[in-house]
């Protein structure tokens, strides 16, 4: 058995693929790319489930499930299982699939995946807060110039490199 | 415009949701390739040693970004259409904040919400950890949004983009940040040198022999050189020029041509007077809006369906279209001479023209002075008769249907 | 279930189906499975010779009856008239494929128990005849009998268990294909699609278990093949809709070609339940990778999303 990983691709090879695939996107369907949005329908679907009433009454979980439509019945959830697949074949194909966690030397398990639940959860609160996350503000409204996007991708830089210093023991 | 494919959305929905599927087979694809599968890689954007999230990230944009402006500069697609369908409006602060707490979480988990999926794919439970965050955040927010609604619409400052700000065209735009993002990444390079060798646990992390290529990144530069001068030529071919922007000539209606409107089809415009509040409650154009210019921002001109022909007057023009209403979908219609000319047409009563007139003057005339007398009471005098016509009857139609 | 046969083929009878739910599709998706192992096993077994099997994979053909089981618990909830379920073994009628289903389903217990007892080890034997319930009920010198028997007659027996396993995976599609008043159902390439992809299904679930490098290898080529061919029926079939039925024959393939169920079918029949699967084990194979169990899981998930869009699609048009 052959178990050695292949390199990743060179970054500004693998920026023009993306770039591609986002323009792909735009071209055919005028939509950019996205997760969140993704994400959050899936929640919504969830807690569908479960509390239905509550869901119709607050206005920011209806519109999505408006216009007679399942919350999954959207463009973007097919999307992100299409982002799923492709990542499977991808990792499992270099031969970097290996379950896991990923963390810096300094730093234990459980203290990691405490943060990687806080991080997720901060960042699903802001992608809806911004009406899109780095996938579809930063890279998608970056490429189309929109100024919101702009502050939004600069944004998120100035906060990573704010906080970087505060879980330094994470990752290096 | 050919693209995009309008019946992916529409009729052809279902096999839309077909190519969102395999768009996003690439997409997480690449992303895996790139490396964003695994933390590490990804947070080590924040420590400077690594930057190959702001490499892919600026790469995608500047490449998807010239490629948009150059299929705009052929004609293949509405730069301005395809915006505003793709792209949420700009709401300053909640962008703001909401950026550097996405920031924040980005660095906390390693992963961003795209990204952390892609992780999960290939088995990192941080990764899965991170996704089930997102979800529940994403949730938080909904069960707030009651409480956040201010915030979450504060700011608003409509479909706003980089070119509007700066007023320029976008292909100047799109040249220029793509010049910012190669200086930018050689800067990143020189500062990835310094410090991989102060932090330690970059050997682990950085492909030395990659990221020191320099073909690829010879062909990736090459590559955005061309598109750049594709898309400044494209400033220069008249089907980009057309398409690359709102038609900002305005359209001007003249006040009898405005007034044959409002009788015929009322339903069919949207009349708003910029002039002082005042000024308007006392004579304004019937069915006219009483919207002082600074209030204008305040309809969201640019979210109404724009079924309606808008119509804009001030005291002598305007001369040109607002800042405000420039997202404005339907016709934009200017009152040529402003309210005064509507005062001097339809207010003052007319002079009736000699008896040497045209027709058409002379049913000008009578139109005006109808116009006149429904909106002032008084009855101007009648028109010169017209020269008297000889009755021909009719011929009587050969042949015939059931009515003979 | 209530009794839809093959002479109920005028639409004014059930302009509107809407009667069949999750029993019908957990039902086929596990005769699939256990008619795919029925094939699968003694095939590997007579390639691998008797003596090279791994644990796991001497017990894996106590699989199918247990398969069968839930899924016959399944339709038996979705029956109109439980207490007739009888009714069904008075009467043998060689024209309705729902009789043939029961009496294969009949057949199929004795066989794949038989199966099972002709794989296991002397010790193994000796165990299940130790096993409490086994015991209660005075079994053993059954059990003891039935290995005897297998063991006579074990080439018989495999082939036995793979001629009815043929007969399950086509009489699975075979159900929905005979009801010629649902245009989406109409077509006689469901029985070869549905046998296929229950081979398949059931070389998956085996992949799930550790069975040795060998049989894992031996399993995931016969998986491919069972994937490629079943990529071709369903070619085949949208394509025999088409060509069959006139405009409800045209409406029921705009279901799957833009319609209805394009985006559901196309992505978690056609990209999750083959491609992706398709491309993991060709992958695996070429470069020699450590198997995953996402491949497998994909292509059972896939197989249950192929049996029940078609249910449901079904009882649309």
């Amino acid at each position: 058995m052959e178990n050695q990983e292949q390199r990743f691709w060179n970054p500004y090879l693998a920026g023009v693929a993306l770039g591609l695939v986002l323009l792909a996107s735009f071209l055919i369907m005028g939509q950019g790319l996205g997760a969140s949005g993704a994400v959050y329908r899936f929640g919504v679907a969830a807690l569908g489930a479960v509390a239905p009433e509550h869901v119709a009454r607050n206005p920011h979980f209806s519109h999505v499930v408006s216009g007679g439509r399942s919350a999954l019945d959207n463009f973007y959830i097919f999307m992100v299982v299409g982002v799923f697949l492709g990542g499977l074949v991808s990792s499992y194909a270099a031969g970097r699939m290996k379950v896991g966690v990923r963390k810096g030397p300094r730093i234990g398990v459980p203290a990691r995946l405490a943060l990687a639940v806080t991080g997720g959860v901060l960042m699903g609160f802001a992608a809806r807060l911004t009406r899109g996350c780095t996938s579809g503000q930063a890279l998608s409204g970056g490429a189309l110039m929109s100024a919101g996007s702009w502050i939004f991708m600069l944004a998120v830089f100035a906060g990573g490199y704010a906080v970087a210093y505060f879980v330094r023991r994470e990752w290096t | 415009m050919m693209l995009p494919v309008e019946s992916l959305v529409e009729g052809y929905r279902e096999v839309g949701l077909v190519v969102g599927l395999l768009v996003g087979f690439g997409f997480g694809f690449v992303l895996e390739r790139a490396g964003f599968g695994r933390a590490p890689k990804l947070a080590a954007q924040f420590y400077l040693y690594d930057m190959t999230v702001f490499k892919v990230m600026f790469g995608a944009i500047v490449t998807a970004m010239l490629g948009v402006v150059v299929a705009a500069g052929l004609g293949l697609v509405d730069l301005v259409s395809l915006s505003e369908g793709a792209v949420s409006a700009t709401y300053v602060w909640p962008m703001l904040f909401g950026g550097l707490l996405l920031g924040a979480g980005f660095i906390m988990s390693g992963y961003c919400p795209g990204t952390s999926l892609v992780g999960t794919a290939s088995g990192n439970l941080d990764a899965l950890l991170t996704a089930a965050g997102v979800l529940l955040g994403t949730l938080l927010f909904g069960e707030l949004y009651p409480v956040l609604e201010g915030f979450y619409l504060s700011g608003d400052k409509g479909q706003l983009f980089l070119y509007q700000v700066l007023g320029v065209p976008p292909e100047i735009v799109a040249v220029a940040i793509a010049l910012m993002a190669i200086g930018a990444f050689v800067g990143a390079e020189k500062v990835e040198k310094i410090m991989t060798q102060r932090i330690a646990v970059a050997a682990s992390v950085v492909d030395e022999e990659r990221r020191s290529a320099s073909a690829p990144r010879r062909l990736a530069f090459g590559l955005y050189g061309v598109a750049g001068l594709l898309a400044v030529g494209a400033l220069f071919l008249p089907v980009g020029q057309s398409e690359a922007a709102r038609p900002v000539e305005p359209v001007r209606i003249s006040p009898s041509e405005l007034a044959r409107r409002i009788i015929d089809m009322p339903w069919q415009l949207k009349i708003v007077d910029l002039r002082a509040r005042e000024a308007c409650a006392k004579e304004r154009v019937p069915g006219a809006e009483c919207v002082p210019r600074e209030t204008l921002g305040n309809l969201g001109l640019q979210y109404s369906p724009g079924t309606r022909a808008l119509v804009l007057m001030d005291e002598s023009g305007p001369s040109s279209v607002p800042v405000e209403a420039m997202g404005y979908k339907g016709d934009i219609l200017l009152l040529e001479g402003g309210f005064g000319a509507w005062r001097q047409w339809a207010l003052e009563t007319p002079e009736p023209p000699g008896p040497e007139v045209s027709e058409a003057e002379r049913i000008a005339y009578r139109f005006r002075a109808a116009v006149n007398g429904a909106l002032t009471g008084r009855a101007a005098p009648p028109p010169p008769a017209a020269p008297v016509q000889q009755y021909v009857p009719p011929k009587p139609r050969k042949g015939g249907g059931c009515s003979g | 279930m209530q009794e839809i046969d093959v002479v109920r083929n005028n639409l004014q009878i059930d302009p509107h189906l809407t009667i069949w739910r999750w029993e019908i599709p957990l039902y086929l998706f596990l005769g699939g499975v256990a008619a795919g192992i029925m094939i699968l096993w003694p095939l590997l077994r007579m390639r691998q010779g008797e003596n090279r099997s791994s644990r796991w994979e001497r017990w894996l053909p106590f699989a199918a009856p247990i398969a069968i089981s839930i899924g016959m618990l399944a339709l038996f909830l979705d029956l109109a008239h439980r207490e007739y379920v009888f009714r069904f073994y008075l009467a043998f009628r060689p024209t309705s494929p729902m009789s043939w289903g029961a009496w294969i389903l009949v057949a199929i217990y004795p066989a794949t128990l038989l199966l099972g007892l002709s794989g296991l080890t002397t010790e193994e034997v000796v165990a299940v005849n130790a096993w409490r319930p086994v015991r209660a009920l005075r079994l053993d010198r059954l059990v003891t009998w039935a290995r005897g028997v297998a063991d006579a007659h074990r080439v018989g027996l495999y082939w036995t268990n793979i001629v009815l396993g043929i007969g399950l995976g086509a009489y699975t599609g075979l159900l929905l294909g005979t009801l010629a008043a649902r245009p989406a159902w109409n077509s006689i390439i469901l029985a070869p699609l549905f046998l296929v992809s229950g081979i398949s299904t059931g070389a998956a679930f085996m992949m799930l278990f550790p069975v040795g490098e060998d049989g894992h290898h031996q399993l995931r080529r016969w998986d491919v093949a069972a994937i490629v061919t079943e990529v071709v029926f369903v070619f085949l079939f949208l394509l025999s809709l088409g060509a069959s039925g006139g405009s409800r024959g045209a409406e029921a393939v705009h279901l799957f070609l833009g319609g209805r169920f394009t985006a559901v079918f196309w992505t978690l029949v056609v990209a999750v339940g083959l491609a992706t699967p398709l491309a993991l084990e060709v992958i695996e194979s070429r470069r020699n990778l450590r198997p995953t169990l996402l491949a497998p899981v994909l292509i059972l998930v896939g197989g249950l999303a192929l049996r029940w869009i078609l249910v449901l699609a079904g009882q649309v048009v």
